[in-house]
């Protein structure tokens, strides 16, 4: 028995199992709950992302991480021309100290290649930092090796990562900004191949992540 | 303003009597736990994040790059659309924007209005922000609070339009009082202009390009000195040396009237305002606003829908009304329309097109009316999730279609156009032109996904085709009648600054629209040259559901001039195509679940 997160939604329970005079089969209430479930594992603030011209995809060879399009057919379209803001809506219960975090989810379709998506924090009226990588309020890698393919992962910080970085709003405002730095280096490979990737606040995927009682 | 997932509390399945012979009635912990998860999941706001395009940069301590607007009239920068669903009470608009002058003082105060709907029904709040000195992004809210929750979903339109404030940096001028009265009145007639050519500096360039801080050459950052006033010579004795540049100069600059510099003008032309005199005698600086970032984020509160009056007493050993009341609600909520995008993103300065200021990114994609040659153009390529299974997807857009020449009004093909429908051709009916009516736009939409574990690199046509959607083909007919009608959506009817100009002929319809690249003017009136057009798109059999992976919606247009074709009165004549454009000024992209 747990708290569960259904990967597809359940179906709704039918009114008339409700009415009075009929026993509620705990089934009913248990897809009432799932379906709740569902539903806050997906919700959270849309950030959005890039895709790469169709035939042009992004491409390095360089080890270390960059912005730059080193692509012979469209070399203009940088991984910094866009950078996500964002404000995060919601807070889940962190995986480490169980107390409140952030989750960030993120989707790369590319082959040989890891991308490093940093998170700046971006205070009202304060200036983040001018390198993503030197202070970075949260940053994760993820790989793309071999045939090109998806690759997701789920970035989370809690209160402990959002004090990091010195002084600022805690992780429990709803008015702090965020900025989404992705950068790529190639993997395994001579040259790295980039697609599409995607931004959003979290999916939820363990029932365990949902917010517990006080 | 706390979030409002605080009071969600994941329930374990135990709870309700799983695994156990006999069904429990729940009790009151539970029936409230439930209930207050059905109140969080109501509020729930699931808000949108929009960042435009920007010159690359990780360099977020300055502005290079981001297009500045700078104008005495309120003009938009954002036209796009939201969804105000059934419940909505508010909705909150967080943008991350600068605002300073052309030469970085502490005077960069801009007014910024959101407003929704059609103009009749309008939530507005104007914020009057003054943001620092140095260069920075500051966050300003405008919170648009509904008279009652929204007793339905819709989709509206929403604008923010930003108005730079005057009098704040002052250039000494001889302007004496009267002429005062002109140069505010001219300095209220100038709109965003920014202009740069690559074969004309534009510190030699007519006076009303952006003028380069940098010296010859294209700027590397944004130029501060934006804005600025020139020379003039006003007639009746008035002149002022050194920093107005009133429209009667750049409508005479445009039709070839002159050069850089002196303009004769008499005063009578420019009505005298004298809510706007300086009796100062001075010229300003235009502060300039940049914008980083928009957060659209709907609010509920109460009366939303799920938003209890009261908790409820237990349930009875049997269930009740009130359970059902819960199926219903949930139902609801998880059938709420969802924003899934906004755009344009805009496009890098370095891969704009010709006639752009290369500093910037340029937020209107465009196809030009050219069928020689491939010249299909894809408008947006953006990356998108949907959360549901197999939804119906809106999108919704706004267009503008135009015509302009490289340099002058470009009429020949028009001229060509009419000799086709022959002599007093306003008479003629649709009929009677119908050699031309085949003359269109193709768009194509399309929502597609990449398959997953694919050998070698693969590309997007091959990757994509067990999963892609192709939207029907959506054909903007350009027909002869329109074209005479100067209305409607006739592309010479969409001149921009030209038709407000009254200067047809004279010139300066391309320098017109890149003027006016990114923004409109609803002072005069420039939300009737925007088409409004709707897609639904039902997504069947797409991976979303369990993976979440992301998906690409892309809008493609091209140009059919209709040349050859025979199944429709012999057409054989190609309407006027070179000079055309279909501009995309806004787009927003909805999921509409259907299997909830």
């Amino acid at each position: 028995m747990s708290k569960l997160i259904p990967t597809t939604l359940p179906a709704s329970p039918r009114l008339d199992e409700f009415q009075s005079g009929r026993v509620v089969e705990f089934t009913d209430w248990k897809a009432l709950n799932e379906r709740m479930n569902y539903h806050f594992s997906r919700t959270g603030a849309v950030v959005g992302g890039q895709v790469f011209p169709p035939g042009a995809p992004f491409e390095t060879t360089s080890v270390p991480y960059t912005v730059v399009n080193s692509s012979a057919v469209d070399s203009d379209n940088d991984l910094d021309d866009w950078q996500g803001f964002w404000k995060f809506q919601r807070l889940i219960r962190g995986s480490a100290t169980a107390g409140p975090a952030f989750e960030m989810f993120a989707y790369i379709y590319g082959r040989n290649i890891e991308m490093r998506i940093s998170l700046l924090r971006f205070d009202g009226g304060i200036t983040p930092s001018t390198t993503a990588a030197s202070t970075p309020f949260s940053w994760t890698t993820f790989t793309a090796t071999g045939d090109s393919e998806w690759v997701g992962t789920a970035i989370e910080f809690s209160e402990a990562a959002a004090s990091e970085n010195g002084a600022g709003p805690d992780i429990t405002d709803p008015n702090t900004w965020f900025i989404a730095y992705p950068e790529v280096r190639v993997s395994g490979a001579a040259t790295g191949y980039l697609w599409q990737y995607g931004l959003r606040e979290t999916k939820l995927t363990s029932g365990t992540k949902l917010p517990r009682g006080p | 303003m706390t979030f409002s997932t605080f009071t969600y509390v994941g329930v374990d399945g135990e709870c309700f009597g799983e695994g156990q012979d006999d069904t429990q009635p729940l009790d009151t912990w539970l029936q409230n736990r439930l209930n207050e998860n059905m109140k969080a999941l109501a509020l729930e706001p699931r808000s949108l994040c929009f960042s435009p395009v920007i010159s690359s940069s990780n360099d977020h301590t300055t502005f290079a790059g981001i297009r500045p607007y700078a104008s005495l009239l309120p003009h938009t920068t954002v036209t796009t659309f939201v969804q105000i669903v059934k419940g909505q009470t508010g909705l909150l608009v967080d943008l991350a924007c600068h605002s300073d002058t052309v030469d970085a003082t502490d005077a960069g105060q801009i007014e910024i209005r959101a407003t929704l709907g059609d103009g009749t029904r309008v939530f507005a709040d104007l914020t009057r922000t003054h943001l620092a000195t140095v260069a920075r992004v500051g966050v300003v809210q405008l919170n648009m609070v509904f008279e009652r929750p929204s007793p339905g979903t819709v989709f509206t339109q929403l604008n923010i339009d930003v108005r730079s404030v005057q009098g704040l940096t002052l250039v000494a001028t001889t302007i004496g009082p009267t002429a005062d009265g002109v140069a505010a009145r001219m300095r209220m007639e100038l709109p965003n202009r920014m202009r740069e050519l690559e074969s004309v500096p534009p510190d030699a360039g007519p006076e009303y390009w952006v003028p380069n801080a940098v010296g010859a050459g294209q700027p590397t950052a944004l130029s501060r000195e934006m804005m600025y006033y020139r020379t003039i010579s006003i007639g009746g004795g008035y002149t002022a040396t050194g920093t107005v540049l009133p429209r009667k100069t750049l409508l005479a600059a445009e039709d070839g009237g002159g050069t850089n510099g002196t303009f004769a003008l008499a005063a009578s032309d420019v009505p005298y305002s004298p809510d706007l005199l300086d009796t100062t005698g001075a010229a300003e600086k235009l502060p300039c606003f940049f914008l980083r970032a928009i957060h659209v984020e709907p609010l509920f509160g109460r009366g939303s829908l799920g938003v209890r009056r009261a908790f409820l007493a237990p349930n009875e050993v049997l269930g009740s009304g009130e359970s059902m009341t819960l199926v219903g609600h949930v139902e609801e909520v998880l059938s709420r329309p969802r924003q899934l995008l906004m755009g344009p993103k805009g496009i890098k300065h370095s891969d704009a097109p010709e006639y752009f200021s290369r500093g910037y990114a340029m937020h209107w994609p465009f196809v030009v009316g050219d069928s020689s040659t491939d010249k299909d153009t894809t408008l947006v390529n953006d990356s998108f999730f949907f959360t549901t299974e197999d939804p119906d997807l809106v999108l919704a857009t706004w267009w503008i279609h135009v015509q302009h020449g490289a340099t002058n009004v470009n009429l020949v093909d028009s001229q060509s156009f009419d000799f086709a429908l022959g002599s007093g051709n306003k008479e003629k009916s649709l009929e009677e032109s119908a050699t031309l009516a085949f003359s269109h736009w193709d768009l194509t939409i399309t929502v597609d996904q990449l398959d997953n574990v694919v050998a070698g690199q693969g590309s997007w046509a091959t990757d994509s085709t067990n999963y892609g959607l192709l939207q029907p083909v959506e054909q903007f007919r350009m027909d002869a009648a329109n074209v005479q009608a100067g209305e409607g959506w006739s592309p010479v009817a969409v001149g921009l600054d030209h038709q407000h100009q009254g200067s047809k002929g004279g010139g300066g319809l391309e320098a017109a629209f890149w003027f006016r690249e990114g923004s409109l003017f609803p002072t005069r009136n420039d939300m009737r040259f925007m088409q409004h057009k709707e897609y639904t798109i039902p997504i069947s059999g797409m991976d979303a559901n369990a993976v979440l992976r992301p998906h690409r919606l892309k809008i493609n247009a091209t140009w059919d001039s209709g040349v050859g074709k025979t199944d429709y009165l012999n057409p054989g004549i190609a309407a006027p195509s070179a000079s055309l454009r279909l501009v995309l000024a806004g787009f927003a992209l909805f999921e509409l679940p259907r299997n909830v």
